[in-house]
């Protein structure tokens, strides 16, 4: 996990990790939210509207910008206020997918900070982005 | 303060708070807006920084005491 104190944060800071989302976590997820639409859980439903399988949560995207914050940019120091997040393309179980963050934003009065986000899957095809909004203790 | 620097705040104040009634006055302040707390004040005080392209001081930000002195902050910082 980062440390980053905001002092320390500039313009252009960069952190990238990668993860997938299996069936396992996908399951526990539904578990969580409590969201039965067949379009995450029912292979063949998803593939008559036009998707090649069950297609991840897309909240489930929105926890990789969790841990890009809380593990990364900044770290320990942050807490997130806000994400605006859009989905752009289905991601499926199993794809290998790329988290990217950026440092856009900085307010030295409010020790407010944004990046700039999004995930890529394969590395090429944005399948996500964000504005994530938080401050800094430190 | 000039009425076009009020017109520019009331509707960054009603996108913050999401509320398409608020009206603003030179003696508005926190007291009269219920959803006028710490995390939407952090997001109102950013939305006029990108909106009036200014940067606040963070001792300029504790004196303020209501919506024309942030008015008049705001005319002396961009110049307008």
């Amino acid at each position: 996990m980062n440390t980053y104190k905001f002092n320390e944060l500039t313009l252009g800071l960069k952190a990238e990790f990668s993860a997938t989302v299996s069936l396992k976590t996908l399951q526990q997820f539904r578990d969580l939210s409590g969201d039965e639409n067949p379009l995450h859980l029912d292979t063949e439903y998803a593939r008559t509207r036009g998707f090649d399988g069950q297609v991840v949560y897309g909240l489930m995207i929105g926890a990789f910008y969790s841990r890009l914050f809380g593990m990364y940019l900044p770290g320990r120091n942050g807490m997130i206020h806000s994400v605006d997040l859009r989905f752009v393309k289905p991601v499926y179980v199993d794809d290998k997918l790329f988290i990217y963050g950026e440092v856009t934003y900085l307010n030295d009065a409010l020790k407010v900070i944004e990046i700039s986000a999004k995930v890529l899957k394969d590395n090429k095809t944005e399948v996500s982005r964000a504005k994530i909004r938080g401050g800094m203790f430190e | 303060m000039k009425s076009e620097t009020l017109n520019r705040m009331k509707e960054i104040f009603r996108d913050v708070f999401d509320d398409q009634t608020i009206e603003l006055s030179a003696e508005t302040s926190a007291k009269d807006i219920d959803t006028w707390d710490s995390f939407n004040h952090i997001n109102l005080i950013i939305s006029m920084e990108q909106a009036f392209k200014i940067k606040f001081d963070i001792s300029e930000l504790s004196s303020l005491k209501n919506v024309g002195e942030m008015a008049a902050l705001i005319e002396r910082k961009s110049g307008a």
